[in-house]
């Protein structure tokens, strides 16, 4: 399995967002890093399909982004989007089951086990206008792996998670990496160097590193504030 | 697999949990629950004559006036009934009398004065002379009706095809027409655009945000980018507003159609739309005639839903799409096209908002829809079904090529 990026770019008038970013990603997680406006959700929503790219091509196992076939492998947490106030945490699921191809029967069994993976069985009936901010997330998360993905496009995953439920889900992407692609920004680089098997580093849409990291590279952080500068701290 | 139905219970779902919904429907079914009630519930009657007067609240006056328009039922409008209604009204006064009456006597007598009231008016209006009924024969009846008819054609510009088509019709219409009391069809006819401007209210409210909340809610990017997303979710939320659209069609017609009935009575079902609209042309009876408007006014909801569902995806934004729809609709009830602009002001009768008034029964002018004539009723059915096509088509290439950036 392999998603590949070939020169992908995206001009806004006279900004360029994402600047000839090419990558080859086989199964494994990405941590991608980089301030704001580095480009990371531009180059995400490209690789969802959602944001149609100025020049360039994205592809898994040849099966080009704007077809059906690749959305059905696909798994996408935006960094900030909504739900449906007046669905329950379980109606949500199902929905979002729906439209990513599955049976009935399926949909409830996948849907009664994500509940309980992202411990949310017991409000599971309850409206998601009842949800907390992480309770919320959670169910984000929970939409994500509905479809068994193959590629995971994880936008700012751990915003809003506390530290315990952070650390589950260190775990959970460690798990779903060993067997699919799993591509997530975060601002909090300590995520990153705990889950990471390589880190891709954005700056003014440019990809400025590409690699696996290790201790004898020195520590991350330093590293990308180094990159960043100022940049870096408000990130 | 496509989901389709699953995502139409859904989308079905968003809608109708939308608390603003059941506010709405709620509101309006009350109102037209109360519609057909309205006449009698805010009228109080008060009848005098000579030294005699009763007080009659709205229900008593409407039993009342039901028994003397029923006392014709049943009877052809002949030179027969037409003689006997002269010889009544030229002996009328014997009725009004000085003698104070209890209240039964005089509610009896006034029955009786008033027998042939509502030929009276019939033969009123289509003369325009409230004294015509004193030498009235049913010939000149039946002629002056005829020359009404003709007036309007020349008003309304018709052509000759278009007249000849006509006189087609009016000649397979049985005359003598056969009076009978019909008021509650009657009614149920005038309330139609009423009752489409409710609907058109409702489904503005209720349907302007089906698309535009996605993007407002940030959903869109969690939705395009599923499998079933970009296809099957544009046509099952489609099917789920035209299915709202129609269900609370439905009910407000179905309410205000019972309410009506309840109050005024069924009878007059199989009388000729010509006793309650003199000037009509079509071959129907009242029944006939609202299950005509009862299937345009739901046609004409189906596709208010379709523009509105359009309108919310192309604009994206609820509160926009909800101005254009009532600020139009507003606009029609206020705006008239003269006749002599024959092609403007017939496009313009074709809008669902202006289709649905009482006065489109007396509407001649003919739609050519290739070579087959049609009136505007029965043309904008089609026209619809091809504009929905249309307004579909480029609705869901506005919604699959949305790009979600800039947030």
């Amino acid at each position: 399995m392999e998603l590949i990026l070939d020169r992908l770019s995206k001009q806004y008038k006279n900004k360029i967002a994402v600047d000839r970013v090419s990558l080859r990603l086989k199964p494994g997680v990405y941590g991608l890093l980089g301030a704001n406006g580095a480009g990371k959700t531009t180059l995400m929503r490209m690789i969802c399909g959602i944001l149609k790219p100025t020049s360039g091509t994205v592809s898994l196992d040849g099966r080009d982004v704007t077809a059906e076939e690749y959305r059905a492998a696909l798994g996408y947490l935006p960094q900030d989007f909504g739900y449906y106030p007046e669905f329950t945490g379980w109606d949500f699921l199902l929905y979002m089951a729906a439209l990513k191809g599955q049976n009935k029967a399926c949909a409830k069994r996948k849907t009664k086990e994500l509940l309980k993976l992202v411990a949310l069985e017991d409000v599971a009936k309850k409206k998601i206008k009842t949800y907390s901010g992480g309770m919320k997330q959670r169910l984000g998360v929970a939409q994500v792996l509905l479809n068994e993905p193959q590629l995971l496009v994880l936008d700012e995953p751990t915003a809003g998670l506390d530290p315990k439920e952070r650390v589950r889900f260190r775990n959970l992407i460690a798990e779903l990496g060993k067997e699919n692609i799993v591509l997530l920004s975060t601002h909090i680089v300590s995520d990153i160097e705990h889950i990471a098997d390589e880190v891709l580093l954005m700056k003014d849409g440019q990809l400025i590193y590409q690699g696996a990291w290790d201790e004898q590279k020195g520590d991350l952080e330093e590293f990308y504030l180094e990159q960043f500068g100022e940049e870096g701290y408000n990130a | 697999m496509h989901n389709f139905g699953t995502l139409y219970v859904y989308e079905l779902k968003k809608i109708c949990k939308r608390k603003i919904v059941w506010i709405t429907m709620g509101i309006l079914i009350a109102i037209a629950a109360f519609m057909g009630a309205a006449e009698p519930l805010n009228h109080a009657y008060s009848i005098t004559t000579g030294q005699n007067r009763v007080e009659m609240n709205g229900f008593e006056y409407l039993a009342f006036d039901k028994e003397i328009a029923q006392m014709q039922d049943g009877r052809k409008i002949d030179d027969v009934l037409l003689t006997e209604v002269k010889e009544h009204y030229q002996k009328i006064d014997a009725y009004q009398t000085d003698t104070v009456m209890d209240e039964d006597t005089f509610v009896e007598n006034e029955k009786q004065r008033n027998r042939y009231r509502r030929i009276y008016r019939y033969v009123s209006y289509i003369m325009g002379n409230n004294d015509a009924v004193y030498r009235i024969d049913a010939d000149t009846l039946y002629q002056t009706r005829m020359e009404n008819l003709q007036e309007s054609w020349t008003e309304q510009l018709l052509t000759e095809e278009e007249k000849s088509y006509w006189l087609e019709i009016e000649a397979a219409i049985e005359k003598p027409f056969i009076y009978g009391y019909a008021d509650g069809w009657e009614t149920i006819l005038e309330e139609f655009l009423s009752l489409n401007v409710m609907l058109v209210l409702a489904i503005a409210i209720c349907l302007s945000a089906v698309f535009s909340d996605e993007h407002l809610r940030k959903t869109d990017a969690l939705i395009l980018s599923s499998k079933n997303g970009k296809k099957s979710l544009f046509f099952s939320k489609m099917a789920a507003g035209v299915t709202f659209g129609l269900g609370s069609g439905v009910a407000l017609l179905l309410t205000t159609i019972l309410s009506t009935l309840w109050v005024y009575g069924t009878e007059g079902a199989d009388i000729a739309v010509q006793i309650c609209l003199p000037i009509c042309a079509w071959n129907l009876t009242m029944k006939q005639a609202v299950l005509l408007m009862s299937a345009v006014y739901v046609i004409a909801g189906i596709f208010c839903s379709i523009i509105t569902m359009f309108l919310s995806e192309a604009m994206k934004n609820g509160i926009a799409v909800m101005g254009i729809m009532v600020g139009s609709m507003m606009a029609t009830m206020f705006v008239d096209i003269p006749y002599y602009f024959r092609e403007i002001s017939q496009i313009y009768e074709l809008l669902p908002t202006v289709l649905l008034r009482v006065w489109q029964l007396w509407d001649y002018r003919l739609v050519n829809l290739f070579g087959v004539k049609l009136t505007n009723m029965q043309a904008a059915p089609g026209i619809y079904a091809a504009v929905s096509i249309l307004l579909m088509a480029l609705g869901s290439r506005i919604y699959k090529n949305y790009q979600v950036g800039g947030r």
